[in-house]
C-alpha cells in the first residue's frame, strides 16, 4: 500500500459503518414534495397580493438595481452557470442541464454585477417568478458566486436582502457579526448593527444598492441589523427583533 | 425504448450495488461521515423525484453521481456561509509524512480533490468524473495529473 493510499483510507475512517437504506431515500423524496407544494402555494399567495394591491406592485424600485454591468457567460465557472442558470428559472440547482440550456436560462435572467466593494463583488438577476436573484463573491475566486439567493419580494415590498455573516455558535448567546452585508433598495441610506447594549454600532452606508463592512465591527452581541431611509426613520430590521424592540433597546440605552 | 427518463428500478440498482463508494467519496470530501450519509440519502432522493430529467443519452450512474456531488457542495457552500473562519480542530502538530501528505490533499482545490475521490474511492472513469463534474475528460486528466505534481512535490518535501 502506498503512502497515499494509507492517507486515503484513513481520510474515510470516519465513514459510518451504516448499511443502504433505500427505504430511507424513497421517504426522503416524498417529503420535499409536500414542502414544495406549500411554497408554491405561498409563492403564488404572494403574487396574487402584489398584482391585487397597488403599493406592492413591481415599481420603479426595480430599476435601480439593474444599472449595473451585464456579466458575460463566459466569466461564469461551470459551477456558477449550473447554479445561476437554474435557480434564476426556477429549477433544482442539483439537476443536470445541457450547456445550452443553462446559456439559454442565463440569458433570460440578465445577470448584472452592480457593485464591487471591499474585495467582494455583488451581482443581480432577474427571478423568473418575479423578483430577484442576488449573488455575492470573492473577487479573484475561481467562482465569481460564493452564495446565492432570490426572493419574491425583493424589491418590490422588502426593501433590504441581507447577506450578513455570524460566526458560529449558540444562536442567541454567540451572535457577533463577522461581516455585515446586503442589497438594499434605493430608498435605504445606511445600515446599522444594534448591539446588546442597545448602542447602535458599525453604520455602514448603502451605494450601488450594496452595504458591506468587515471591520469595526462591534465585538458585543448583536441583537439585530437596522436599516434607515434618509430621514433616520427606520424602514427594516433584521437578524432576531423586530424594529420596534430594537429602537426601544436602543432608546432604553440612552 | 424510452429516450427520457429512468426507472426508479435502475436508480435503486445503483444505488445498492454502489453505496459504499458514494458514502466512502462524500466522507472524504466533507469530512464528516454522518453528513456524508445525509448528502447520499438526499442525493438519491432529489435524483428519484426528478428521474423523468434524466436523458438517455448519458450515463445513469455519472447523472447521480452530478446530483450527489451538487449536494454535497450546497452543504460545504452553507458550511462556510454560516461559520467562514476556517474550523481547526485542537489536535496534536503536524508529526509525520502521513500527516502531510494529509494536509496537502486537503489543500488541494475542491474540484481536484474530488476528482481524486472519484477515482480511488469509487474507481470511476475519467469520462465518468468528467460526466458528474460537469468539465471535459481533459479537465479531469488535467486535474489529476495536477494533484499528483502537487502531492508528489509535498512528500519529496518531506522526505529531506
Amino acid at each position: 500500500m502506498t503512502e497515499l493510499e494509507r492517507v486515503l483510507d484513513d481520510l474515510v475512517a470516519a465513514a459510518p459503518a451504516t448499511r443502504s437504506s433505500w427505504n430511507d431515500v424513497v421517504a426522503r423524496a416524498r417529503r420535499p414534495r409536500r414542502r414544495r407544494l406549500a411554497a408554491a402555494a405561498a409563492i403564488a399567495a404572494l403574487i396574487a397580493l402584489l398584482v391585487a394591491v397597488p403599493p406592492f406592485s413591481l415599481g420603479s424600485r426595480l430599476h435601480g438595481l439593474f444599472t449595473g454591468t451585464p456579466v458575460d457567460a463566459k466569466r461564469l465557472s461551470p459551477l456558477d452557470l449550473q447554479r445561476m442558470s437554474a435557480m434564476s428559472a426556477g429549477f433544482n440547482p442539483h439537476l443536470p442541464a445541457s450547456k445550452q440550456e443553462q446559456l439559454t436560462r442565463l440569458k433570460a435572467a440578465s445577470l448584472r454585477q452592480i457593485a464591487t466593494r471591499d474585495g467582494r463583488a455583488y451581482f443581480v438577476a432577474k427571478w423568473q417568478r418575479g423578483g430577484l436573484c442576488t449573488a455575492v463573491g470573492d473577487v479573484g475566486k475561481p467562482d465569481l458566486f460564493g452564495a446565492i439567493g432570490c426572493a419574491a419580494d425583493f424589491p418590490s415590498s422588502r426593501r433590504v436582502l441581507d447577506d450578513t455573516v455570524f460566526h458560529g455558535g449558540t444562536p442567541g448567546v454567540d451572535d457577533h457579526v463577522w461581516r455585515l452585508e446586503g442589497f438594499a433598495v434605493d430608498a435605504v441610506e445606511k445600515v446599522g448593527l444594534v448591539t446588546a447594549s442597545g448602542r447602535l454600532e458599525a453604520v455602514t452606508p448603502v451605494q450601488d444598492n450594496v452595504y458591506v463592512r468587515t471591520k469595526g465591527l462591534p465585538s458585543e452581541r448583536v441583537l439585530g441589523i437596522i436599516a434607515f431611509d434618509a430621514n433616520g426613520r427606520a424602514l427594516w430590521c433584521g437578524w432576531r427583533m423586530k424594529c420596534g424592540m430594537l429602537l426601544r433597546a436602543m432608546k432604553s440605552a440612552r | 425504448m424510452n429516450t427520457k427518463g429512468a426507472g426508479p428500478g435502475e436508480i435503486e440498482s445503483i444505488y445498492r450495488e454502489r453505496f459504499r463508494a458514494f458514502l466512502l467519496s462524500m466522507t472524504a470530501l466533507l469530512g464528516d461521515g454522518e453528513a456524508a450519509l445525509d448528502v447520499v440519502q438526499d442525493g438519491f432522493a432529489i435524483a428519484l423525484r426528478s428521474r423523468g430529467s434524466f436523458r438517455r443519452e448519458g450515463n445513469l450512474e455519472a447523472w447521480l453521481w452530478r446530483i450527489v456531488v451538487n449536494t454535497a457542495f450546497d452543504r460545504l457552500r452553507a458550511r462556510s456561509r454560516i461559520s467562514p473562519m476556517p474550523e481547526r480542530a485542537a489536535e496534536d502538530p503536524v508529526t509525520d509524512s502521513d500527516d502531510e501528505l494529509k494536509e496537502s490533499l486537503l489543500a488541494l482545490p475542491e474540484r481536484q480533490r474530488l476528482a481524486v475521490f472519484l477515482r480511488y474511492y469509487a474507481d470511476l472513469s475519467y469520462g465518468q468524473i468528467a460526466e458528474a463534474l460537469g468539465v471535459s475528460p481533459g479537465t479531469v486528466a488535467a486535474s489529476l495529473h495536477a494533484a499528483r505534481n502537487a502531492l508528489r512535490q509535498r512528500l519529496q518535501e518531506v522526505a529531506r
